[in-house]
């Protein structure tokens, strides 16, 4: 697939304030990519400029194998559903998804039309003389969404445009934007700090932290192999742990918290790195004596209860580690205090890159 | 228990309700009553006649210095609109910086605390023969001797007067274009529209409510005005205020004076009912 936007070098620069720094990213034809980080971290600074709202400092911005970097935003070909929805008050559903063709000058009949189409899109053709104060959250978000898919632009952006709603609706909302995205066949970059949005919406996930990109790829990608400490304590929960690799009976072993287990492949005796794992990927067993090698034994220090899974904090001695159970069948809560050993396999081990100073 | 909180209510509430009862409602009765009285030079007479409300209505003069009120007030509000709007809409969507938007908004509503009078008179020594106007015009050679067209007439009444009363006009305008979400512009650019229709299409007409609330605080601060006239305005000059004042004072007539207030609170309850109407239109949208 071809590039829809490349953007190099891209700098935003606030007074002393270095906002995004020095970012290169193509974005391909039909791709859902998200920007995610925390706040502050120049996400939606990053959308900004591709939309048009922020001058660049440095840096190019193509769209389409077209320069835009100094175009405004009514001149380019991409929209942009706000945060806030930014509904015109004064103007009905219909009229604000029609706004832009109508005020360019588009006959009435066919400004109405393709209105309609828009909202049908999102399941609102009957709230068309509506006005928007008199939508409900969900409603309003898909009538911001309506409008910026009424010109079909070559690129939609989105600005957290699940934050205000409620859990529940939150959930729903991501899953017909994935549909919208599909059907449409559109190029979508999302921007939110909701790691779980990311996870269940990309294509590609991008992970930005103090102006810069620290890791990009598929869901996948980034949760079975994220680079950085950063990046896996973000994205899920991770078990993190400093060690020096050395050498064992049956080959390179890694201490964690005291308690050694088979090194992850690709490291090697005298090296030392950051190591991690994930929560569910230990085999939690009950008992003093249970469990062969790469088996960490501790006792269970407190437990959260999720309905389908308990996340269990295990003390180690030297520290502490979570884990999670699935609570399959009607296994009973583990007890605060009870002893466990948890099986973690090499491969299950995650090799983290230090973090770069940001 | 019910017994105690409605003597809590009536405590709470009757010092206002009084105030209002003896400073509102028995002047304006009185008022009421006076209008049907009929004179009888040098005094007046208790009486109950519609002489003064007929004389009103028949006599063109009457009918003319009301008209004239109306135009003026008119003018001063359009005036003050032109240029509080693109002042206000200056400091809220320009100016970036808050201290320097603080400081020029209070450039204009500052003067609000300055005598009203002093302000008035301020423009007599602007707009007079030896006024700065014209030491200016003369100093640059335009003109050669003192002018005194700008003084005394009703060009420079209302120009008094819209400059008296503009804090009125930027005060609504300012708080209605802040309360504008930035966004609002941003997501008509990002519909392809340009500066101009945007401004037409989106911040305009969220305005209104802001307009028609300046435009109604000036009209009828400005029909009720009796200083200016009084000050800088000429022989043609005279407005509906200064009438009744001249009714209880030298023509010694309290009836047709009181007539006459009555018919000016009318005019100007009938606009604060319409503008409110106007107002309500706006309200309630940016839930």
């Amino acid at each position: 697939m071809r590039n829809i936007i490349e953007i190099e070098n891209l700098t935003k620069t606030f007074g002393h304030v270095t906002g995004v720094d020095d970012i290169s990213l193509n974005v391909r034809q039909g791709e859902f990519v998200t920007l995610l980080g925390p706040s502050g971290c120049g996400k939606s600074t990053l959308l900004r400029m591709i939309g048009g709202f922020e001058e660049p400092t440095k840096g190019r911005i193509v769209l389409d194998g077209q320069d835009v970097t100094h175009v405004p935003p009514n001149k380019r070909a991409v929209n942009m559903v706000f945060q806030d929805y930014a509904l015109f008050p004064h103007l009905s559903v219909g009229k604000n998804v029609g706004y832009g063709l109508r005020v360019a000058g588009l006959p009435r009949l066919k400004v109405r039309e393709k209105a309609l189409e828009a909202l049908a899109l999102v399941g609102l053709e009957d709230r068309f003389d509506a006005a928007p104060h008199t939508l409900s959250g969900g409603q309003r978000q898909r009538v911001a969404l309506a409008r910026a898919i009424v010109r079909r632009p070559k690129v939609l952006l989105l600005d957290e445009p699940l934050s205000a709603l409620d859990a529940n609706l939150r959930e729903q909302m991501q899953m017909e934007l994935k549909a919208l995205h599909t059907k449409m066949g559109l190029t979508f970059i999302l921007v939110t700090h909701d790691q779980t949005e990311a996870l269940t919406m990309s294509d590609r996930i991008v992970v930005m932290r103090g102006g810069k990109i620290v890791q990009m790829g598929s869901p996948v990608d980034l949760y079975e192999r994220p680079a950085t400490g950063y990046v896996a304590g973000f994205i899920g929960s991770t078990n993190q742990f400093r060690s020096s690799v050395l050498a064992g009976v049956t080959g390179p072993v890694v201490h964690c918290f005291g308690q050694s287990l088979s090194a992850p492949a690709g490291v090697r005796p005298g090296q030392q790195a950051l190591f991690g794992f994930r929560p569910e990927k230990a085999l939690v067993q009950f008992g003093e004596d249970v469990g062969g090698p790469d088996t960490l034994r501790g006792k269970v220090a407190d437990s959260l209860y999720h309905g389908q899974s308990v996340r269990l904090m295990i003390d180690l001695g030297a520290g502490q580690v979570m884990v999670d159970l699935p609570m399959s069948g009607t296994a009973a809560l583990p007890q605060i205090g009870q002893a466990v050993s948890l099986q973690v396999d090499s491969d299950k081990i995650m090799i983290l890159a230090d973090e770069v100073a940001a | 228990m019910r017994r105690a909180l409605r003597l809590k209510r009536a405590l709470v509430l009757s010092p206002p309700l009084l105030w209002t009862f003896l400073f509102m409602f028995v002047p304006y009765a009185i008022l009421l009553v006076y209008s049907f009285w009929s004179q009888n030079y040098p005094t007046f007479v208790p009486d109950f006649q519609l002489g003064n409300y007929v004389l009103i209505f028949t006599d063109p003069q009457y009918f003319r210095v009301i008209l004239r009120t109306l135009k003026i007030a008119f003018f001063v509000s359009l005036g003050a609109a032109l240029i509080a709007y693109p002042y206000a809409y200056f400091l809220v969507f320009r100016v970036r910086t808050p201290s320097l938007r603080l400081a020029l908004y209070m450039a204009v509503v500052a003067p609000l605390w300055v005598s009203y009078l002093l302000r008035a008179y301020t423009w007599k020594t602007i707009l007079g023969t030896t006024g700065i106007l014209n030491s200016f015009l003369m100093s640059t050679g335009i003109t050669s001797e003192p002018s005194s067209v700008f003084l005394y007439n009703q060009t420079a009444m209302i120009v008094t007067l819209i400059y008296v009363f503009i804090p009125f006009m930027v005060m609504p305008i300012y708080a209605v274009l802040e309360k504008i979400p930035r966004s609002l512009k941003e997501a008509s650019s990002d519909l392809g529209i340009g500066r101009v229709q945007t401004f037409l299409n989106v911040t305009l007409p969220l305005s209104i409510p802001g307009i028609v609330a300046g435009f109604t605080m000036t009209f009828c601060l400005t029909f009720g005005d009796f200083i200016a006239p009084f000050l800088v305005g000429g022989p043609d000059g005279q407005m509906i205020a200064n009438v009744i004042a001249s009714q209880f004072g030298a023509s010694l007539n309290w009836p047709l004076g009181a007539a006459l207030a009555l018919i000016m609170l009318m005019i100007v309850l009938s606009i604060i009912t319409v503008s409110e109407r106007f107002e309500r239109l706006g309200q309630g949208k940016f839930a």
